[in-house]
């Protein structure tokens, strides 16, 4: 079932057409991946989706509804966890969990509920008082998401969710996700970390020069090129093909 | 219920972070201590004076002045003006019987020269106002004197202007007399007048009947003479021709013929007689010829009577007026005189100088409504830029931007956030007025009511200039730059009321202004102010743009970090 559909999104900026008629759709419980080189127009997508910029043509439907005329019914409906923590250093994570769940206008103890189960889900337990600026990188993390997810969104976007980790700290943040996914959240992910993707998500899209060049599962692109090379590879191979 | 979360985020995040407390309490305690400090040590004994004293025989009086130094030379005196050693120079100087005294001020310094010159100016107009007042007393003496003057001529003017009445009045009275006799005269003199040819025509035909009458009777004499003469001739003709009987009888016919001549001519004679009666009416008539020539000029003597009758009554109105006029002219003269008097005279020159409000003689309250102003002017546009600017460099700002709540959430509660923060900050102030100064603490409700239109429009300038310019050093140098715009514009530098039409109405709206004279009022003078008082509204208006302002640059800022 269609969560989110784009379709024949366009944008330029001046002479640059960021994004070139690109239409993809997340199915409902998905680990959706969004790949591209730096400036292929994964941000620029990213900000159009949560209202921050405007498309010069197309639209977007979350739940058939069209969220660029309605993108409170959106963002109400999404989290979004950016690769920088988003949260109030003075503020220990419960504070700012229970600001942002009335921000989005949560019950209080709606958010008390979801704070006990994300705060175990996330393994932040016993850091529930502690200030944002006091925890470790890891911690700034998985607080992100866990307030980006108080609002028990549908869709959680996290952009770059892991750049800066160590290669332990990832594998627990995936995991994390994977769990959050578990509890019937869809995730549209973005990140430059094509290991990460192939393994954790369930359908990449490739985004090259503004456009959507390929979409498939992980075992789809390893089909297509005979099992034989990683995702990375044929990522390469598909950005360095001028024919695509 | 999005405000109050806020609000409540808001204030967690300020009272955990050391810097605003440093900008909210520690600043203004340190200012008003500063304030206080150097306006305590204010003295005016500390002022030190240079003298030149070209008279050494002048006893130049020092008293009170225990600061001073004596220079050889006055560009020595300048000299040490220009080092700051001296604040002034006073050169005394002989002239005639008295003495003159330059005093050379520092006029680099605008205030102190302005404040030294008024203090100056206050001792001289004093000295001036009692000679002033001498003079004045021998203006009034004189103009009493000419007023007096005046007031006899006007007197005497008055008198003639009626004896010019009475005389037009015996005048008219005459005139009327002499139309009566004139009416009298013509009643008699026009019959006469027009009777007058006929009277001519009768006495030349009566002259004419009489010389006729005359001549014949001469001629009859003649004629009688000659008959007579004949009858003789013809008697002794006759005596010897005719017989006695005829001669008798013609004797006798010519004795009766000379008898009849002789009753002719007696008949002639009483004619004769008549005729000298002839000549009496002949002579009345010509006499009445004359009397009518003398009528004719007495005719036009009172021809000429009335006319100058007219004349002279005409010239008494002519005086009249003359004299009205210049009656006239001495009463203005006169009111003129007691204007002049009043102004120069009398109590209208006495110069007093007083203080138009009894107030406190402690510098420090006296300049504390302005360093309340000051200081809340500066820190709460400073803590208002630096709330948003904190705000909006951090990551969590998008997070706020894209969440469901609206902007007017954020701007209520980050401007809730710093007016009670700077609420807190009126009230220690207040409450340092009311201990230290024994303010009154009835005047709370004014002093809050200022307090929060003015913070209001400090934290939506703050505000505004934190969203728009998200450089933290940009921002606050653009925020210190209004708080300077602000003092400039206002009766720091100098004195508003002597500045321009369109620099006053920036003054006039200047929120700044309007905090330090309401204060003033309220603080200084506990004087209470209307609710449409125009500083207020004035205030009312400027917060409510403000606050567009502030909104419009939420918007500018939410769309300058999307993009």
């Amino acid at each position: 079932m269609k969560l989110l559909e784009f379709q024949n999104i366009k944008k330029r900026f001046k002479r640059f057409q960021v994004l070139n008629n690109v239409s993809f759709n997340i199915q409902s419980g998905e680990i959706f991946g969004l790949v591209g080189r730096s400036g292929s127009g994964k941000t620029t997508l990213l900000k159009i989706l949560m209202g921050m910029s405007r498309p010069d043509y197309g639209s977007i439907t979350f739940e058939d509804k069209n969220v660029l005329r309605r993108p409170n019914y959106l963002r109400e409906r999404t989290g979004y966890a950016t690769q920088e923590n988003m949260l109030f250093g003075e503020l220990s994570i419960k504070e700012n969990s229970f600001y942002f769940g009335d921000l989005y206008g949560v019950k209080k103890s709606n958010v008390k509920i979801t704070f006990d189960k994300l705060i175990n889900l996330l393994g932040l337990t016993g850091f529930e008082d502690t200030y944002v600026d006091n925890l470790s990188g890891g911690m700034k993390k998985r607080a992100n998401i866990l307030v980006s997810l108080i609002h028990s969104p549908k869709l959680l976007m996290l952009d770059e969710p892991t750049v800066g980790l160590d290669s332990l700290l990832r594998k627990t943040i995936w995991d994390y996700i994977h769990q959050i996914n578990k509890s019937g959240t869809t995730i549209f992910v973005t990140s430059h970390l094509l290991e990460e993707i192939e393994e954790n998500c369930d359908r990449i899209a490739i985004l090259k020069r503004g456009k959507i060049v390929a979409i498939a599962t992980p075992k789809e692109y390893r089909k297509a090129y005979g099992n034989r090379k990683p995702f990375k590879e044929i990522f390469e191979e598909m950005i360095k093909d001028e024919s695509i | 219920m999005k405000v109050f979360s806020i609000f409540k985020k808001d204030m967690k995040t300020v009272s955990r972070s050391p810097s605003y407390f440093v900008l909210l309490f520690i600043v203004p305690v340190l200012l008003i201590v500063a304030g206080g400090a150097m306006l305590n040590s204010v003295d005016f004994s500390n002022v030190k004076l240079g003298i030149v004293d070209n008279d050494p025989n002048y006893d130049f009086n020092l008293r009170g002045v225990h600061n001073h130094q004596y220079f050889d030379s006055l560009s020595d005196c300048i000299f040490d003006l220009t080092s700051y050693k001296v604040s002034a120079c006073l050169v005394v100087s002989p002239i005639d019987n008295s003495h003159q005294i330059d005093i050379y001020l520092d006029n680099s310094k605008r205030v102190i020269e302005y404040f030294a010159k008024q203090l100056i100016l206050e001792k001289v107009m004093s000295e001036q106002s009692f000679v002033l007042q001498q003079t004045s007393d021998e203006i009034d003496s004189r103009i009493s004197l000419y007023s007096t003057s005046i007031s006899n001529a006007r007197v005497e003017l008055i008198n003639v202007r009626n004896d010019l009445e009475q005389q037009e009045q015996d005048l008219l009275d005459y005139k009327t007399e002499l139309g009566q006799t004139r009416s009298d005269f013509d009643e008699v003199y026009y019959p006469l007048k027009n009777s007058e040819p006929e009277l001519i025509e009768l006495r030349d035909r009566m002259k004419e009947n009489n010389d006729n009458l005359e001549n014949n009777i001469t001629l009859f004499r003649q004629r009688k003479q000659e008959i007579d003469a004949s009858i003789a001739v013809l008697r002794v003709f006759l005596s010897t021709r005719l017989n006695a009987g005829d001669y008798n009888y013609v004797n006798g016919q010519f004795t009766i013929i000379e008898n009849n001549l002789n009753d002719i001519d007696n008949v002639l004679t009483s004619v004769e007689q008549m005729q000298s009666d002839y000549e009496q009416v002949i002579e009345l008539l010509d006499n009445m010829e004359l009397m009518i020539q003398r009528l004719d000029q007495i005719k036009d003597t009172l021809d000429r009577l009335d006319s100058d009758l007219d004349n002279s009554i005409q010239r008494t109105r002519q005086s009249q007026v003359r004299v009205d006029g210049f009656i006239v002219e001495l009463d203005r003269a006169t009111g003129e005189l007691s204007s002049f008097s009043q102004d120069v005279g009398g109590d209208a020159s006495v110069l007093n100088f007083n203080n138009a409000y009894d107030l406190s003689d402690d510098p420090v309250f006296m300049v504390f409504p302005f360093l309340i102003s000051i200081i809340i002017t500066f820190t709460t546009m400073v803590l208002s830029n630096m709330f948003i600017l904190k705000l909006v460099n951090k990551n969590s700002y998008l997070r706020d931007i894209i969440s469901p709540a609206r902007d007017a959430n954020f701007i209520i509660a980050h401007y809730l956030v710093n007016l009670f923060f700077i609420s807190i900050q009126a009230f220690v102030l207040f409450l340092i007025g009311i201990f230290y100064f024994n303010m009154p603490s009835s005047l709370v409700g004014s002093y809050s009511l200022i307090i929060f239109l003015a913070a209001s429009i400090y934290i939506f300038i703050g505000m505004s200039l934190g969203y728009l310019v998200r450089s933290q050093s940009l921002s606050m140098l653009l925020t210190l730059f209004f708080v300077m715009l602000m003092f400039i514009f206002s009766d720091v530098l100098l004195p508003t009321s002597l500045a321009g039409p369109i620099v006053r109405f920036f003054a006039e709206l200047n929120p700044f202004v309007l905090l330090n004279n309401l204060l003033r009022d309220v603080l200084l003078l506990e004087r209470s102010f209307g609710f449409f008082d125009p500083r207020l509204i004035r205030l009312w208006v400027v917060m409510f743009v403000t606050l567009i302002i502030c909104y419009i640059s939420k918007k500018v800022s939410k769309e300058d970090v999307m993009s």
